[in-house]
Protein backbone atom coordinates (compact mmCIF):
# COMPACT_ATOMS: atom_id res chain seq x y z
CA UNK A 1 0.00 0.00 0.00
CA UNK A 2 1.05 3.55 -0.78
CA UNK A 3 2.73 5.48 2.04
CA UNK A 4 1.62 8.89 0.82
CA UNK A 5 -2.26 7.32 0.04
CA UNK A 6 -2.87 6.10 3.72
CA UNK A 7 -1.20 9.40 4.93
CA UNK A 8 -3.73 11.58 2.74
CA UNK A 9 -6.50 9.28 3.56
CA UNK A 10 -5.64 9.58 7.94
CA UNK A 11 -5.59 13.43 6.78
CA UNK A 12 -8.73 13.52 5.19
CA UNK A 13 -9.83 10.60 8.49
CA UNK A 14 -9.08 13.47 10.80
CA UNK A 15 -10.75 15.99 9.27
CA UNK A 16 -14.12 14.09 9.35
CA UNK A 17 -14.03 14.01 5.75
CA UNK A 18 -13.42 10.12 4.56
CA UNK A 19 -16.18 8.15 2.89
CA UNK A 20 -16.80 4.80 4.35
CA UNK A 21 -15.27 3.23 1.56
CA UNK A 22 -12.13 4.98 2.37
CA UNK A 23 -12.23 4.13 5.83
CA UNK A 24 -12.45 0.27 4.79
CA UNK A 25 -9.78 0.39 2.95
CA UNK A 26 -7.60 2.13 6.21
CA UNK A 27 -9.07 -0.39 8.55
CA UNK A 28 -7.84 -3.24 5.87
CA UNK A 29 -4.18 -1.39 5.91
CA UNK A 30 -3.79 -1.12 9.55
CA UNK A 31 -5.32 -5.08 10.35
CA UNK A 32 -2.62 -6.23 7.97
CA UNK A 33 1.22 -6.67 8.89
CA UNK A 34 3.24 -4.25 7.51
CA UNK A 35 2.44 -0.84 9.45
CA UNK A 36 4.87 2.34 9.38
CA UNK A 37 5.94 3.06 12.60
CA UNK A 38 5.22 6.81 12.00
CA UNK A 39 1.11 5.72 12.09
CA UNK A 40 1.66 3.81 15.56
CA UNK A 41 -1.02 5.61 17.24
CA UNK A 42 -3.57 5.27 14.30
CA UNK A 43 -3.54 1.83 14.60
CA UNK A 44 -4.16 1.66 18.09
CA UNK A 45 -7.61 2.98 17.02
CA UNK A 46 -8.35 1.36 13.60
CA UNK A 47 -7.54 -1.79 15.80
CA UNK A 48 -9.94 -0.79 18.54
CA UNK A 49 -12.70 -0.47 15.37
CA UNK A 50 -12.10 -3.23 13.92
CA UNK A 51 -12.17 -5.55 17.30
CA UNK A 52 -15.54 -3.53 18.32
CA UNK A 53 -16.82 -4.17 14.66
CA UNK A 54 -16.14 -7.74 15.83
CA UNK A 55 -18.14 -7.40 18.84
CA UNK A 56 -20.97 -5.50 17.43
CA UNK A 57 -21.50 -8.07 14.47
CA UNK A 58 -21.15 -10.80 16.93
CA UNK A 59 -24.41 -9.42 19.28
CA UNK A 60 -26.93 -12.04 19.88
CA UNK A 61 -30.21 -11.64 18.32
CA UNK A 62 -32.80 -11.25 20.97
CA UNK A 63 -35.72 -10.67 19.24
CA UNK A 64 -37.69 -13.93 20.57
CA UNK A 65 -37.16 -12.78 23.85
CA UNK A 66 -38.49 -9.24 23.43
CA UNK A 67 -41.51 -10.55 21.37
CA UNK A 68 -42.18 -12.78 24.16
CA UNK A 69 -41.69 -10.14 26.47
CA UNK A 70 -43.73 -7.94 24.45
CA UNK A 71 -46.49 -10.85 24.25
CA UNK A 72 -46.33 -10.79 28.24
CA UNK A 73 -46.45 -6.84 29.15
CA UNK A 74 -49.75 -6.82 26.53
CA UNK A 75 -51.31 -9.99 29.41
CA UNK A 76 -49.94 -8.11 31.91
CA UNK A 77 -51.86 -5.12 31.08
CA UNK A 78 -55.20 -7.46 30.87
CA UNK A 79 -54.61 -8.47 33.85
CA UNK A 80 -54.11 -5.52 35.70
CA UNK A 81 -57.19 -3.93 34.46
CA UNK A 82 -59.38 -7.05 35.61
CA UNK A 83 -57.29 -7.00 39.25
CA UNK A 84 -58.99 -3.29 39.41
CA UNK A 85 -62.07 -4.13 39.19
CA UNK A 86 -61.70 -7.23 41.88
CA UNK A 87 -59.64 -4.34 44.09
CA UNK A 88 -62.92 -2.38 43.78
CA UNK A 89 -65.08 -5.31 44.73
CA UNK A 90 -62.73 -6.26 47.41
CA UNK A 91 -62.55 -2.66 49.29
CA UNK A 92 -66.62 -2.43 48.78
CA UNK A 93 -66.46 -5.81 51.01
CA UNK A 94 -64.69 -4.69 53.44
CA UNK A 95 -66.19 -1.40 54.20
CA UNK A 96 -69.91 -3.24 54.53
CA UNK A 97 -68.14 -6.04 56.64
CA UNK A 98 -66.62 -3.07 58.69
CA UNK A 99 -69.66 -1.02 59.55
CA UNK A 100 -71.75 -4.17 59.84
CA UNK A 101 -69.62 -5.36 62.90
CA UNK A 102 -69.26 -1.82 64.26
CA UNK A 103 -72.87 -1.70 64.55
CA UNK A 104 -73.33 -5.06 65.83
CA UNK A 105 -70.52 -4.57 68.41
CA UNK A 106 -72.09 -1.11 69.75
CA UNK A 107 -75.20 -2.27 70.05
CA UNK A 108 -73.86 -5.21 72.35
CA UNK A 109 -72.15 -3.34 74.48
CA UNK A 110 -74.94 -0.81 74.86
CA UNK A 111 -77.27 -3.86 75.84
CA UNK A 112 -75.16 -5.28 78.60
CA UNK A 113 -74.94 -1.89 80.22
CA UNK A 114 -78.59 -1.82 80.61
CA UNK A 115 -77.99 -5.68 81.46
CA UNK A 116 -75.69 -5.14 84.38
CA UNK A 117 -77.75 -4.71 87.79
CA UNK A 118 -77.65 -6.14 91.47
CA UNK A 119 -80.70 -8.17 92.21
CA UNK A 120 -81.45 -9.59 95.62
CA UNK A 121 -80.82 -13.93 95.73
CA UNK A 122 -81.57 -14.18 99.35
CA UNK A 123 -84.63 -12.77 101.20
CA UNK A 124 -83.04 -13.46 104.19
CA UNK A 125 -80.36 -11.28 105.50
CA UNK A 126 -78.69 -13.37 107.81
CA UNK A 127 -78.14 -16.19 105.63
CA UNK A 128 -76.99 -14.12 103.08
CA UNK A 129 -74.04 -12.70 105.62
CA UNK A 130 -73.00 -16.66 106.65
CA UNK A 131 -73.21 -17.55 103.22
CA UNK A 132 -70.36 -14.94 102.56
CA UNK A 133 -68.52 -15.46 105.49
CA UNK A 134 -68.11 -18.82 104.51
CA UNK A 135 -67.03 -18.28 100.76
CA UNK A 136 -64.39 -16.14 101.83
CA UNK A 137 -62.96 -18.16 104.36
CA UNK A 138 -62.80 -21.20 102.17
CA UNK A 139 -60.47 -18.39 99.73
CA UNK A 140 -58.35 -17.60 102.53
CA UNK A 141 -57.65 -21.27 103.24
CA UNK A 142 -57.02 -22.25 100.01
CA UNK A 143 -54.46 -18.86 100.13
CA UNK A 144 -52.81 -20.18 103.50
CA UNK A 145 -52.31 -23.27 101.40
CA UNK A 146 -49.95 -21.84 99.23
CA UNK A 147 -48.27 -19.75 101.51
CA UNK A 148 -47.31 -22.73 103.58
CA UNK A 149 -45.22 -23.89 101.08
CA UNK A 150 -42.68 -20.88 101.45
CA UNK A 151 -42.06 -21.72 104.89
CA UNK A 152 -38.46 -23.32 104.36
CA UNK A 153 -37.24 -20.18 102.99
CA UNK A 154 -36.29 -19.82 106.65
CA UNK A 155 -33.81 -22.09 107.20
CA UNK A 156 -32.04 -20.27 104.62
CA UNK A 157 -31.99 -17.33 106.85
CA UNK A 158 -30.74 -19.49 110.00
CA UNK A 159 -28.21 -20.40 107.87
CA UNK A 160 -26.75 -17.24 107.28
CA UNK A 161 -27.37 -16.78 110.90
CA UNK A 162 -24.59 -19.14 111.68
CA UNK A 163 -22.27 -17.38 109.21
CA UNK A 164 -21.86 -14.22 110.97
CA UNK A 165 -19.32 -16.07 113.43
CA UNK A 166 -17.12 -15.71 110.29
CA UNK A 167 -16.68 -11.82 111.54
CA UNK A 168 -14.84 -12.66 114.69
CA UNK A 169 -12.33 -14.86 112.21
CA UNK A 170 -11.79 -11.31 110.38
CA UNK A 171 -11.59 -9.52 113.84
CA UNK A 172 -8.55 -12.24 114.79
CA UNK A 173 -6.93 -11.83 111.62
CA UNK A 174 -6.34 -8.07 111.83
CA UNK A 175 -4.34 -8.66 114.96
CA UNK A 176 -1.49 -10.87 113.09
CA UNK A 177 -1.38 -7.29 111.00
CA UNK A 178 1.63 -6.26 112.76
CA UNK A 179 3.71 -9.35 111.66
CA UNK A 180 3.97 -7.21 108.11
CA UNK A 181 6.54 -5.26 109.93
CA UNK A 182 8.41 -8.59 110.40
CA UNK A 183 8.42 -9.28 106.80
CA UNK A 184 9.80 -6.07 106.12
CA UNK A 185 12.31 -6.68 108.25
CA UNK A 186 12.94 -9.68 106.74
CA UNK A 187 13.46 -8.39 103.25
CA UNK A 188 16.20 -5.62 104.20
CA UNK A 189 18.14 -8.33 106.34
CA UNK A 190 17.92 -10.72 103.32
CA UNK A 191 19.58 -7.38 101.32
CA UNK B 1 -48.37 0.11 11.99
CA UNK B 2 -49.61 -3.51 12.54
CA UNK B 3 -47.76 -6.34 14.34
CA UNK B 4 -46.96 -7.91 11.91
CA UNK B 5 -44.86 -4.72 10.29
CA UNK B 6 -43.55 -4.43 13.76
CA UNK B 7 -42.24 -7.74 14.35
CA UNK B 8 -40.96 -7.08 10.18
CA UNK B 9 -39.42 -4.05 10.17
CA UNK B 10 -38.70 -2.74 14.16
CA UNK B 11 -37.47 -5.98 15.97
CA UNK B 12 -34.50 -7.03 13.53
CA UNK B 13 -32.88 -3.94 14.91
CA UNK B 14 -32.23 -5.34 18.41
CA UNK B 15 -28.51 -6.42 17.21
CA UNK B 16 -27.96 -2.98 16.73
CA UNK B 17 -29.34 -1.50 19.47
CA UNK B 18 -27.71 -4.17 21.87
CA UNK B 19 -24.15 -3.24 20.58
CA UNK B 20 -25.13 0.48 20.99
CA UNK B 21 -26.13 -0.16 24.58
CA UNK B 22 -23.46 -2.90 25.38
CA UNK B 23 -20.97 -0.21 24.78
CA UNK B 24 -22.33 2.49 27.14
CA UNK B 25 -22.70 0.06 30.31
CA UNK B 26 -20.29 -2.74 29.33
CA UNK B 27 -22.35 -5.29 30.40
CA UNK B 28 -24.51 -7.72 28.07
CA UNK B 29 -27.31 -8.68 30.24
CA UNK B 30 -28.09 -4.58 31.39
CA UNK B 31 -28.14 -3.72 27.78
CA UNK B 32 -30.58 -6.74 26.80
CA UNK B 33 -32.83 -5.24 29.58
CA UNK B 34 -32.48 -1.64 28.14
CA UNK B 35 -33.23 -3.09 24.43
CA UNK B 36 -36.76 -4.82 26.26
CA UNK B 37 -37.25 -1.91 27.87
CA UNK B 38 -36.94 -0.06 24.33
CA UNK B 39 -38.84 -2.26 22.62
CA UNK B 40 -41.97 -2.55 25.18
CA UNK B 41 -41.82 1.68 24.45
CA UNK B 42 -41.76 1.21 20.81
CA UNK B 43 -44.32 -1.65 20.89
CA UNK B 44 -46.26 1.07 23.23
CA UNK B 45 -46.68 4.01 20.50
CA UNK B 46 -46.49 1.73 16.96
CA UNK B 47 -49.78 3.44 15.85
CA UNK B 48 -47.22 6.69 15.95
CA UNK B 49 -44.06 5.06 14.42
CA UNK B 50 -45.30 6.02 11.12
CA UNK B 51 -44.73 9.66 11.36
CA UNK B 52 -40.88 9.14 12.01
CA UNK B 53 -38.31 9.03 9.25
CA UNK B 54 -36.21 7.05 10.97
CA UNK B 55 -37.76 4.40 13.20
CA UNK B 56 -33.82 3.52 13.53
CA UNK B 57 -32.53 6.64 14.45
CA UNK B 58 -35.46 6.99 16.65
CA UNK B 59 -34.48 3.86 18.46
CA UNK B 60 -30.88 4.33 19.00
CA UNK B 61 -31.70 8.04 20.25
CA UNK B 62 -34.22 6.22 22.92
CA UNK B 63 -31.44 3.71 23.49
CA UNK B 64 -28.69 6.39 24.32
CA UNK B 65 -30.79 8.72 26.35
CA UNK B 66 -32.15 5.44 28.41
CA UNK B 67 -28.65 3.89 28.85
CA UNK B 68 -27.10 8.01 29.80
CA UNK B 69 -29.87 8.07 32.72
CA UNK B 70 -28.64 4.75 33.94
CA UNK B 71 -25.39 5.72 34.03
CA UNK B 72 -26.28 8.86 36.01
CA UNK B 73 -28.36 6.72 38.21
CA UNK B 74 -26.10 4.41 39.35
CA UNK B 75 -22.88 6.90 39.51
CA UNK B 76 -21.02 3.78 40.31
CA UNK B 77 -20.46 2.44 36.95
CA UNK B 78 -18.62 4.83 34.92
CA UNK B 79 -16.16 5.51 38.51
CA UNK B 80 -15.96 1.08 38.38
CA UNK B 81 -15.19 1.10 35.05
CA UNK B 82 -12.78 3.76 34.83
CA UNK B 83 -11.26 1.46 38.00
CA UNK B 84 -11.64 -1.80 36.19
CA UNK B 85 -10.62 -0.06 33.03
CA UNK B 86 -7.07 0.87 34.69
CA UNK B 87 -6.69 -2.52 36.77
CA UNK B 88 -7.57 -4.31 33.40
CA UNK B 89 -4.90 -2.32 31.49
CA UNK B 90 -1.87 -3.13 33.81
CA UNK B 91 -2.52 -6.51 34.13
CA UNK B 92 -3.63 -7.40 30.73
CA UNK B 93 -0.46 -5.94 29.54
CA UNK B 94 1.26 -7.73 32.22
CA UNK B 95 0.02 -10.83 32.00
CA UNK B 96 -1.62 -11.03 27.99
CA UNK B 97 1.53 -9.51 26.22
CA UNK B 98 -0.62 -9.70 22.97
CA UNK B 99 -0.14 -6.50 21.10
CA UNK B 100 -3.38 -6.31 19.79
CA UNK B 101 -4.85 -6.63 23.36
CA UNK B 102 -2.72 -3.65 24.32
CA UNK B 103 -3.97 -1.79 21.41
CA UNK B 104 -7.21 -2.07 21.85
CA UNK B 105 -7.29 -1.03 25.34
CA UNK B 106 -5.44 1.69 25.06
CA UNK B 107 -7.46 2.93 22.27
CA UNK B 108 -10.66 2.50 23.89
CA UNK B 109 -9.13 4.12 27.17
CA UNK B 110 -8.69 7.14 24.99
CA UNK B 111 -12.30 7.12 23.33
CA UNK B 112 -13.84 6.55 26.90
CA UNK B 113 -12.17 9.67 27.73
CA UNK B 114 -13.82 11.47 25.50
CA UNK B 115 -16.69 13.79 26.42
CA UNK B 116 -20.50 13.25 25.30
CA UNK B 117 -21.74 13.77 22.68
CA UNK B 118 -18.24 13.58 20.68
CA UNK B 119 -17.63 9.88 21.91
CA UNK B 120 -21.09 8.62 20.73
CA UNK B 121 -20.73 10.16 17.49
CA UNK B 122 -17.11 8.86 17.21
CA UNK B 123 -18.42 5.47 17.82
CA UNK B 124 -22.08 5.54 16.00
CA UNK B 125 -19.45 6.13 12.86
CA UNK B 126 -16.56 4.17 13.26
CA UNK B 127 -18.34 1.41 14.95
CA UNK B 128 -21.69 1.51 13.78
CA UNK B 129 -20.74 2.58 10.42
CA UNK B 130 -23.62 5.06 10.73
CA UNK B 131 -23.18 8.40 7.97
CA UNK B 132 -23.77 11.94 8.77
CA UNK B 133 -27.17 12.49 8.37
CA UNK B 134 -28.06 9.49 10.22
CA UNK B 135 -26.38 10.40 13.41
CA UNK B 136 -27.59 13.89 13.10
CA UNK B 137 -31.13 11.86 13.08
CA UNK B 138 -30.24 10.35 16.23
CA UNK B 139 -28.53 12.83 18.15
CA UNK B 140 -30.73 15.54 16.57
CA UNK B 141 -28.03 18.11 15.98
CA UNK B 142 -26.79 19.55 12.52
CA UNK B 143 -24.94 17.36 10.17
CA UNK B 144 -22.25 20.22 10.13
CA UNK B 145 -21.92 19.94 14.18
CA UNK B 146 -21.44 15.94 13.77
CA UNK B 147 -18.55 16.62 11.05
CA UNK B 148 -16.50 18.81 13.09
CA UNK B 149 -17.42 16.79 15.89
CA UNK B 150 -16.19 13.73 15.09
CA UNK B 151 -13.31 15.55 13.63
CA UNK B 152 -12.47 16.57 16.96
CA UNK B 153 -13.01 13.64 18.60
CA UNK B 154 -10.85 11.41 16.25
CA UNK B 155 -7.83 14.19 16.78
CA UNK B 156 -8.63 14.21 20.51
CA UNK B 157 -7.71 10.09 20.45
CA UNK B 158 -4.57 10.44 18.17
CA UNK B 159 -3.07 13.24 20.43
CA UNK B 160 -4.12 11.45 23.55
CA UNK B 161 -2.68 7.83 22.42
CA UNK B 162 0.74 10.02 21.23
CA UNK B 163 0.82 12.04 24.33
CA UNK B 164 -0.01 8.94 26.71
CA UNK B 165 1.86 5.73 25.49
CA UNK B 166 4.21 7.55 22.50
CA UNK B 167 5.66 9.80 24.62
CA UNK B 168 5.36 12.21 21.64
CA UNK B 169 3.84 14.67 23.84
CA UNK B 170 6.03 17.02 25.25
CA UNK B 171 7.96 17.57 21.65
CA UNK B 172 4.96 17.95 19.91
CA UNK B 173 3.63 20.45 22.43
CA UNK B 174 7.10 22.33 21.71
CA UNK B 175 6.50 22.47 17.87
CA UNK B 176 3.00 23.89 17.82
CA UNK B 177 4.10 26.54 20.59
CA UNK B 178 7.01 27.34 17.71
CA UNK B 179 4.55 27.18 15.05
CA UNK B 180 2.51 29.25 17.20
CA UNK B 181 5.25 32.09 17.88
Amino acid sequence: MDLKKIKALLERYYNGDTTSAEEKILREYFSSDVVDKEFIADKDIFLYQIRENDISDNMPDISNEIWNNINNNKEDKLKKDNNLRYVFLRIAASIIILTGSFFLLKNQVFNKNQNIQFTDTYDNPELAYQQAKETLLYVSAILNNGTDHLKPIQKINEGTQELKKLSSFNEGLEKLSPLNTYNVADKYFKQ
Amino acid sequence: MTAEAFKENILPLNRKLLGFANRFLQDIDDSKDIVQEIYIKLWNMRDNLDKYNSVEALAMRMTRNLCLDKIKLKKTIPLNGDIKEEVSDESLIKEKQTDLNIAVLRAKNAIEKLDEPQRTIMQLRDIQGYDYDEIAQILNMNVNTIRVSLSRARKKVREFLLNKYYNHGSEKNKSSVREIL
